[in-house]
């Protein structure tokens, strides 16, 4: 069954997430009967939700107060299940980030309604939707379907870009969350990453690194293949950094930077999503990697299916670039 | 104190050629079963908590096949004390939402003041499990953990989200966590604790065939569609060597 209500629900991040989550209902609303509301939470930016109206979406603004955690699922059901009734939706999506699974699968749960997570895209099949999402670190996708009424789901950032199409301007209403509810997760205080400079802005290319280097002793190596190129830097994927092998600043990844050099170079790296959403903005890609069934190579310009060192062996041992570096 | 660690047992999947047929991954025979990964950082966690205080008992829980007791095993070799294996038929598809309805059951017969699971499974990828099972026993849960802190019953934890930023929270017991990758480094268990471990008996619990409800269906499996029109180099290596930098000449980054 098609949905007639489709109910966003986020935090504010920055406005093209939001314009993303508004893009995946734009996507599935068939005619014009159907309706979205968006609840935006903690948002006091103004202009963004003045600009968001324009898209013929209601928006619910909600100013949590400051002693409530606004990932504490349980208060964020407290203060929006009146809501959510009183809208009853078909269908609710929100991020695939840490704030969208901290309250979506209890949601579902309270609701009894579906939980699809980490959907990149949606097909209408006979009057079903159908929700396209990676597993097997992104080796294969599923198409599923809901069984219930009521479906929650998360989309992958960057899947829904589609065009927005701007109409009535949706009515905006502000709630402030006054109540006390008994939160039992206290936020003490934030850690802000730091963000020293590997000077990823400046490189040409980024030669990232992970698991299959296989050994932090070969690390050496990928910095000699870096040195190759005029302006380059060294990044690494999650598993490295988790392991000590590289300070977090050089992580590439959701919960590391976001980079789009004009080259990057996979070496080793299986092509998780996490790593994937911070470097598939790059201009060109190239991964090399012993697994032909990676899948990086999904999202790589140059597939390179070869022993990693090997090549860069056979990468270094070449005349020209021999003599290069004879030069310097 | 006592905790509960959920683990999943996963094929080694990255192992090349795996077939897929309509709706479900067919897992060759000869494939190599293994813990999920965020769920070792769970157990180790648990371990390392067990070794900071007294009286303190660690309860490992899977929902799988017979082949899974190899992870409960493991799982006690690291130091986990008492195994349960909620035993499912391996054919059948259980949803996030199946299979934190079975694991509720356990709770439901000793309470725990710490339920740990992994961030996801490494296979379906979902995130949803834990937070599911923490909804079902009305526990508060937190996702992404990547520090423990037990100090005088207060429970300090620190939670990453994107980009870094991490948030450091006090949470009141009982609750769930769901471990985020980096946390500890797991112990190999030693030859001697795999070895008691597996003298070790496992609590199975059989279930009812009502117990399954899936949310939601697999309509399709298919290996994952192409973002880029990737170009495979070919030839020997130091043919893919020299095409490679005739590339990167060309765009002038040599």
């Amino acid at each position: 069954m098609m949905p007639k209500k489709i109910l966003i629900i986020t935090e504010y991040v920055n406005t093209n997430q939001i314009l993303e989550l508004f893009a995946c209902a734009a996507k599935i609303k068939t005619d014009m009967s159907t309706t979205t509301q968006a609840i935006l939470i903690n948002n006091n930016k103004k202009d963004v939700l003045e600009s968001l109206r324009q898209y013929n979406n209601d928006i619910i603004n909600i100013e949590l107060s400051h002693n409530l955690y606004n990932c504490d699922p349980f208060i964020l059901w407290n203060i929006l299940s009146p809501i959510v009734d009183t809208y009853s939706p078909e269908l609710i999506i929100t991020s695939h980030s840490s704030f969208g699974l901290c309250f979506i699968p209890l949601f579902c749960t309270k609701m009894k309604a579906s939980c699809i997570t980490g959907v990149k895209n949606i097909s209408c099949n006979d009057q079903e939707l159908l929700f396209t999402r990676a597993i097997v670190n992104g080796k294969f996708e599923t198409q599923v379907r809901s069984e219930r009424n009521v479906t929650g789901i998360t989309i992958m950032p960057g899947a829904f870009t589609n065009k927005l199409s701007t109409g009535n301007k949706g009515k905006l209403t502000h709630i402030k969350s006054e109540k006390n509810y008994n939160g039992r997760i206290i936020l003490k205080s934030i850690k802000q990453p730091d963000k020293s400079d590997c000077s990823f802005d400046h490189a040409d290319v980024i030669v990232a690194a992970g698991r299959g280097i296989g050994d932090i002793e070969n690390l050496y190596k990928i910095k000699q293949f870096a040195s190759i190129f005029k302006r380059s830097a060294i990044a690494g994927s999650r598993p490295l950094i988790d392991m000590g092998w590289l300070p977090y600043p050089m992580q590439v990844g959701i919960t590391g930077k976001t980079v789009e050099p004009p080259v990057y170079i996979a070496c080793g790296i299986s092509g998780s999503s996490q790593h994937i959403a911070g470097m598939s903005g790059a201009e060109y890609i190239i991964a090399i990697n012993s697994d032909p069934h990676a899948s990086i190579f999904n999202v790589a310009d140059l597939c390179i299916v070869a022993d990693l060192f090997l090549f860069i062996d056979a990468v270094m041992h070449d005349d020209t670039i021999v003599s290069a570096q004879g030069r310097m | 104190m006592n905790i509960l660690v959920c683990i999943k047992q996963i094929a080694e999947l990255n192992i090349a050629g795996i077939l897929s047929s309509q709706t479900r991954l067919d897992i060759p025979t000869d494939t190599r079963f293994r813990m999920n990964r965020f769920d070792e950082y769970a157990i180790e966690s648990a371990v390392i908590l067990k070794e900071q205080i007294e009286d303190c008992t660690i309860d490992v829980v899977t929902v799988g096949p017979e082949s899974a007791d190899n992870i409960l095993k493991r799982a006690m070799g690291m130091g986990a004390d008492n195994a349960i294996r909620i035993d499912i038929n391996p054919k059948n598809y259980y949803s996030p939402f199946s299979i934190s309805n079975l694991l509720s059951k356990i709770p439901r017969i000793r309470s725990y003041d710490l339920i740990l699971t992994g961030i996801m499974s490494e296979d379906e990828m979902n995130a949803q499990t834990g937070q599911m099972l923490a909804a079902q026993l009305n526990m508060p849960s937190v996702t992404g953990v990547v520090a423990i802190d037990l100090n005088i019953n207060k429970l300090y934890v620190e939670r990453e989200r994107e980009g870094g930023t991490k948030e450091q929270l006090i949470v009141l017991m009982p609750a769930l966590l769901t471990i985020q990758a980096g946390i500890n480094q797991p112990r190999y268990p030693s030859l001697s604790a795999l070895l008691r471990a597996k003298k070790k008996d496992i609590q199975i619990i059989q279930i009812d065939n009502n117990d399954m409800d899936n949310d939601q269906s697999i309509m399709r499996i298919c290996p994952a569609e192409k973002n880029r029109k990737g170009k495979t180099l070919t030839g020997s290596i130091s043919q893919k060597a020299r095409e490679f930098i005739e590339i990167l000449n060309e765009k002038g980054v040599l």
